[in-house]
């Protein structure tokens, strides 16, 4: 197999890649808040409803997890077996959904109560404390805990192939598998690492942007 | 009738009582020093005051109308009535993310917003839009106009542009006076304003609070500091266990009657 065909069949699995992991992470952004908004709830029952959710999902394997999501619907319930692909994103995004919310906790949480009360005293709504006073602070605060997880996600993304997504790894694999040619796992890792090491920039250059001010 | 009255003031944490039962009158333009060890509820009431926390009883006067009785009183009441009451924060907590300007300009913003928003109400909703940019850049410019002023005043002008993290701690301190003081409070209250300074800054404070009292100011402030209560008090109180022990002007520094504030006066002068 030549340079320019496993490049092509690379290729096409690194669309696979990019797609599970820009879907994710869109995703999981905004059910992150909503989940770590529900972890701060002053309902007590949601409170440990959230602890328990967030044990299950910690603390099991997120292979495991996309395998459940693939195959439990339809083996418990008789539904049309779900999408591969629908399968694999909706259980990325559960997973990165809460380990972003417990960032947001810990960043929302880190920003001084004082700072909340300043505002208050000063005449400003929850609403507006919230956007204008206490946001930024927790995005600079957040920035550097959710790159880690933004390339954890790419470098997870790989997971999908245990229900046969043929996503960049399991493209080189068939490949290697097939073929016998060593070097296009090398191949397949310099796909992550141009993807990750774009993203680091991208992530490097918000939290620069960011340090204007000390939180 | 007093400017200020507050009476019977209670308020419990877990059964522990941290005000109980406190009386105070103040006159407008009068400064009154809360002095007394941690603990004994000067914060708590201050805090009280700015609905911070919920008293548990008591009532509060102000300009003789009741601005804090035993009734509930909805969120938009509390920030109508709490505008009465600025605060100054020990730790200063002024906004990482804003500039001296912008940190004293931001509750005026928002301020000035509320109010052009209530008042182009009354035009059809066409002309609305343009009228309010209209008012609010009018406005906004006066209020800065303003700011600046208070600014030069307070030897900050060169830093309107500063990030609070490389302010001084007095340079903090005073743009968080005058981000208080730019929403014209009836009363302004101090939290310890000078214990995280150090000696030439703590001078540089209180001479601004001096200067506040000179402009007639109502001022209440909590401190440590028996030197600095002496140069601004008219009025002290001496609080223990969320007592008052004892009361009057500045001279019960000088010469206290009860043992305790004896105590107490003997322990800070060590």
């Amino acid at each position: 197999m030549s340079f320019s065909e496993v490049t092509l069949e690379l290729l096409e699995g690194f669309g696979y890649t990019c797609l599970l992991f820009a879907v994710t992470w869109v995703l999981a952004v905004p059910l992150g808040v909503v989940f770590c908004r529900l972890s701060l709830s002053k309902s007590k029952v949601l409170t440990k409803v959230m602890q328990v959710f967030i044990w299950v999902i910690r603390g099991t394997p997120l292979m495991l997890q996309i395998i459940v999501v693939f195959y439990v619907p339809g083996l418990l319930f008789n539904a049309p077996s779900t999408s591969r692909m629908i399968a694999a994103i909706a259980a990325l995004v559960i997973n990165y959904a809460v380990y972003f919310s417990e960032i947001f906790r810990a960043g929302y949480q880190s920003v001084s109560k004082s700072q909340t009360e300043a505002a208050e005293v000063l005449g400003l709504t929850r609403w507006q404390i919230f956007t204008q006073v206490i946001l930024l602070q927790v995005i600079k605060k957040t920035i550097p805990p959710m790159s880690n997880e933004t390339i954890s996600l790419v470098k997870d993304t790989a997971l999908a192939r245990v229900i046969a997504i043929n996503e960049v790894l399991m493209a080189a694999q068939t490949i290697v598998s097939t073929y016998a040619i060593i070097w296009v796992l090398f191949y397949a890792g310099v796909f992550y690492l141009i993807l990750n090491g774009v993203l680091s920039i991208l992530l490097k250059s918000l939290e620069k942007k960011l340090s204007f001010f000390e939180a | 009738m007093a400017f200020l009255e507050i009476s019977h003031l209670t308020k419990s944490f877990g059964g522990k009582k941290v005000l109980d039962g406190i009386d105070i009158t103040l006159e407008e333009g009068k400064t009154l020093c809360l002095i007394g060890n941690s603990g004994s509820g000067k914060t708590t009431l201050l805090r009280i005051l700015d609905f911070l926390e919920k008293k548990d009883g008591g009532v509060i006067t102000l300009d003789g109308k009741t601005l804090s009785g035993n009734e509930k009183l909805a969120a938009s009441e509390i920030a109508e009535r709490r505008k009465n009451f600025g605060l100054v924060f020990q730790s200063y907590n002024l906004f990482p993310q804003y500039t001296v300007l912008e940190n004293i300009l931001l509750p005026l913003k928002i301020q000035l917003k509320r109010e052009i928003k209530e008042e182009t109400r009354i035009l059809p909703w066409r002309e609305r839009g343009q009228a309010f940019q209209r008012e609010y850049a009018s406005k906004l410019r006066e209020k800065e106009a303003v700011v600046e002023g208070i600014l030069g005043k307070m030897n900050l002008l060169a830093k309107k542009g500063s990030y609070p993290y490389s302010l001084s701690g007095g340079e903090a301190q005073r743009t968080a006076i005058v981000r208080a003081l730019a929403l014209q409070p009836k009363i302004l209250c101090f939290d310890e304003p000078t214990s995280a300074l150090d000696p030439r800054l703590k001078s540089e404070i209180a001479e601004t609070i001096l200067a506040l009292k000179k402009g007639g100011t109502t001022m209440i402030v909590v401190t440590h500091e028996m030197a600095f209560a002496l140069k601004v008090a008219d009025a002290v109180i001496y609080m223990e266990d969320g007592k008052e022990i004892e009361s009057g002007d500045a001279s019960i520094l000088l010469h206290p009657k009860t043992q305790e504030l004896k105590d107490f006066l003997s322990g800070e002068a060590e």
